[in-house]
C-alpha cells in the first residue's frame, strides 16, 4: 500500500485536491447562502415554506440522480455543456444550500417566542435582540447539524466521479484500472476518507455536547 | 400612572378568547390582583399593557416615561446565559446602567433572595422556584415603574411556589406597583389592594380586596372563590351546617384560654341559627375557657344583649360605623381569618396566614377605633 502511495502520489494528491477543492467551493456556496436564505425563512412564513418544500425534494430524490439531472436533461435542454466539475457545483452546492437554510430555518423556529418576548419587555430593541438573543442560540443549535451536513456533502462528491469529475475516488478507480490492486488503492481510500470525516464527526459531536441548549 | 380605555383584543379560531371594551387604571405603588377561570382574558389584559398584544380597539395611557417588565409562567430564562448575565444584560445594552454597576446591584438582589451561590449557575441546573425568582430579578433590575406577573406560580409545585410567593410578597412591601395574575386566593388576600375579576374577556368587578373576599351578594363569584380556595393549601371551605357548627366548636377547643375573636359585622341573630342546637355547648365553653369577643356589628340580636348583660368581662360589641358598612363579616383570631357566608347552606371560608391575618387586624383595629369615638 504504502510504494502505491510514494509511487503515484502525484496523481493521488491531484484526485485528492479536486475533492477538496469542490467540497471547498460546495462549503463556501452553499454555507453562505444556506444561512441567509434560512435566516430568511425563519421571518417569513412563504420563504418557509419554499425552504420545506425544496428540502423535501431534495431528501426525496437521491442526490445522484440530480446530478445526472443537472448534467444530462437539463444541459440538453438549455443547449449548453458544462464542465462536469462546475456541474457538481452547481447541483451539489444548491443541495448543500436548501440543506443549510432548513438546518437554520428549522432551528430559528425551536427558539421559544418566550425568549424574544421577555427580551422585548425588558427593554431590548430588535438588533440587540437578534445579536444577543437568536444568533447566538441559531449558532449553537445549528452548527453541529451543519458540520455533518458538510460531511456528508464530502460523501456526495464521491458521486461526481460517474459524470467524469477527476476527483479522488475516480482517480483510485483509474489507477485500479491500470495497476489492479483493488485491495490497497481502496484501503488507502478508506484511510483518507477515515482521517478526514473522523475529526468533521467527533467535531460535531464535541460541539453538540458543549453547546447544547436546553429550551427551559 | 396607567389606564386602559375600553381596549378590545380578541382572537379568531376555536377557544377564541381575549379581552373586550375592558377599561383598567393602575396608581402608583397599587398591587392590583387579576383573578377569573381560564380563558377570561386575564393572560391577554397583560399581554397588552405590556405591548405583547396590540389593541384592536381602545387606548392605552402610560404617564410620562412608565415603563413595564413582564414576567410570564414560562420563566424564559435565556440558556446561553448563565444567571448573571441574564440578570444584567438588559440594564446593559439598553446603557441603563454601567456594567460593573449592573453587576453590583444584580448580585445584591441575588443575595437579598437567598440566590447568590447561583450566579455563575445555567437555567437548566436550577428549579423552577429558582428560575422564576430569577426571572423577577431580571425583571426589576431594568427599574420598571409596573411590574407584570402572569401565573408565574402555575407551573411550580406547591414548595416552589412558596418561595416565588415570598418574594412577590417582598416585593409588594418595597411598594412596588404591579398587575398579577393568579389562582392563589391567600396570597391575593394577603398583598392585592385591589382584585379584578374577569369573566369572558370582560371585567366583572374591579374593587378593594377586602370587599371583594368579603361581600358574598354575588353567587357565581363565590363559587368561583370556593372553587379555587379549594386548591390553595392554605384555604379551606366548610359547608353545611353541621360543618359550621363542628368548625366553631373546634375553634374553641383549639384556642388558648383567655384567647380573643374579633369580629367584624355581625348582623344580630344571623350567626346563632346555622349554630342551632350547638349554640349552648359552644357558649358554655367559650365562658369556661373565658374566651372573649370583640364584635363591631350591624345590629344586636337578643342574643348578644343576653351576653352583654350576663357576662359583659367576655363580650365587647361596638357598631359598625355607617361609612364603613358592607355586606361583610370575618373573623380574626391568631393567624387565621374566617370570613362567613349566612345563606341556606351557611359556609366558612378559612383562611391561615399570618400576612392576612395582620392585615384584616388591622382593619378591625380601625374599625374599633372609629367605632369607640361614635359610642
Amino acid at each position: 500500500m504504502l510504494h502505491i502511495l510514494l509511487q503515484y502520489h502525484t496523481t493521488l494528491l491531484h484526485g485528492c485536491f479536486v475533492t477538496l477543492e469542490l467540497l471547498g467551493i460546495i462549503m463556501c456556496v452553499g454555507i453562505p447562502l444556506g444561512v441567509l436564505c434560512g435566516i430568511a425563512a425563519g421571518m417569513h412564513h412563504e420563504l418557509l415554506r419554499v425552504v420545506r418544500s425544496l428540502h423535501f425534494v431534495s431528501q426525496v430524490i437521491p442526490v445522484l440522480v440530480i446530478l445526472f439531472w443537472f448534467h444530462y436533461p437539463l444541459q440538453a435542454l438549455l443547449q449548453v455543456s458544462i464542465n462536469p466539475f462546475w456541474t457538481s457545483v452547481v447541483a451539489l452546492g444548491g443541495v448543500n444550500a436548501v440543506s443549510v437554510a432548513a438546518i437554520v430555518s428549522n432551528e430559528l423556529a425551536r427558539i421559544p417566542r418566550a425568549y424574544i418576548e421577555s427580551a422585548h419587555t425588558l427593554g431590548l430593541k430588535r438588533l440587540h435582540i437578534a445579536r444577543y438573543i437568536e444568533l447566538p442560540l441559531l449558532l449553537r443549535a445549528s452548527l453541529p447539524h451543519i458540520i455533518t451536513q458538510q460531511a456528508a456533502m464530502l460523501e456526495y462528491t464521491l458521486l461526481t466521479s460517474l459524470i467524469s469529475v477527476q476527483e479522488l475516488f475516480r482517480t483510485a478507480q483509474t489507477l485500479n484500472a491500470q495497476l489492479y490492486q483493488p485491495v490497497e488503492i481502496y484501503s488507502l481510500l478508506i484511510i483518507f476518507f477515515f482521517l478526514i470525516l473522523t475529526p468533521i464527526h467527533l467535531g460535531s459531536r464535541m460541539l453538540r455536547k458543549k453547546y447544547f441548549v436546553s429550551y427551559v | 400612572m396607567f389606564e386602559l380605555k375600553q381596549v378590545t383584543k380578541t382572537y379568531t379560531g376555536k377557544n377564541a378568547g381575549g379581552v373586550r371594551d375592558v377599561s383598567l387604571s393602575v396608581r402608583a405603588g397599587e398591587v392590583v390582583c387579576v383573578l377569573g377561570k381560564s380563558g377570561s382574558g386575564k393572560s391577554t389584559l397583560l399581554r397588552v399593557m405590556a405591548e405583547l398584544e396590540h389593541a384592536q380597539q381602545g387606548t392605552m395611557k402610560r404617564e410620562g416615561g412608565v415603563r413595564t417588565a413582564y414576567v410570564s409562567q414560562e420563566y424564559a430564562l435565556w440558556p446561553h446565559l448563565n444567571v448573571l448575565q441574564n440578570i444584567i444584560l438588559a440594564p446593559t445594552v439598553t446603557s441603563q446602567k454601567a456594567h460593573g454597576d449592573a453587576e453590583q446591584e444584580a448580585l445584591a438582589l441575588l443575595k437579598r433572595f437567598g440566590l447568590r451561590e447561583y450566579v455563575g449557575a445555567y437555567p437548566h441546573q436550577l428549579s423552577g422556584g429558582q428560575r422564576q425568582r430569577i426571572a423577577l430579578i431580571r425583571a426589576i433590575i431594568t427599574r420598571p415603574n409596573i411590574l407584570l406577573l402572569d401565573e408565574i406560580t402555575s407551573a411550580l409545585d406547591p414548595m416552589l411556589t412558596k418561595s416565588v410567593l415570598d418574594v412577590m410578597r417582598a416585593l409588594a412591601k418595597d411598594g412596588y406597583t404591579m398587575v398579577i395574575v393568579t389562582h392563589h386566593m391567600s396570597f391575593a388576600l394577603s398583598v392585592a389592594d385591589r382584585i379584578v375579576f374577569m369573566e369572558e374577556g370582560k371585567i366583572i368587578r374591579d374593587e378593594p380586596a377586602v370587599r371583594f373576599f368579603s361581600d358574598h351578594s354575588d353567587a357565581h363569584i363565590n363559587a368561583f372563590v370556593q372553587n379555587i380556595s379549594k386548591h390553595d393549601a392554605e384555604i379551606e371551605v366548610f359547608s353545611g351546617a353541621e360543618q359550621f357548627q363542628a368548625y366553631h366548636l373546634r375553634l374553641l377547643k383549639r384556642l388558648p384560654e383567655g384567647s380573643t375573636i374579633y369580629v367584624a359585622g355581625s348582623v344580630g341573630d344571623a350567626w346563632y341559627e346555622p349554630m342551632g342546637e350547638m349554640y349552648e355547648a359552644y357558649e358554655r365553653l367559650r365562658i369556661a375557657k373565658k374566651i372573649s369577643w370583640h364584635m363591631v356589628s350591624y345590629t344586636q340580636g337578643d342574643n348578644d344583649r343576653r351576653l352583654l348583660r350576663q357576662h359583659p368581662e367576655l363580650n365587647q360589641f361596638r357598631p359598625m360605623p355607617r361609612a364603613m358598612q358592607n355586606p361583610a363579616n370575618y373573623n380574626v383570631f391568631g393567624d387565621t381569618v374566617i370570613t362567613q357566608i349566612f345563606t341556606k347552606e351557611p359556609t366558612i371560608i378559612e383562611i391561615k396566614n399570618p400576612h392576612i391575618a395582620t392585615a384584616y387586624m388591622r382593619f378591625f383595629e380601625e374599625l374599633w377605633e372609629t367605632s369607640r369615638s361614635r359610642a
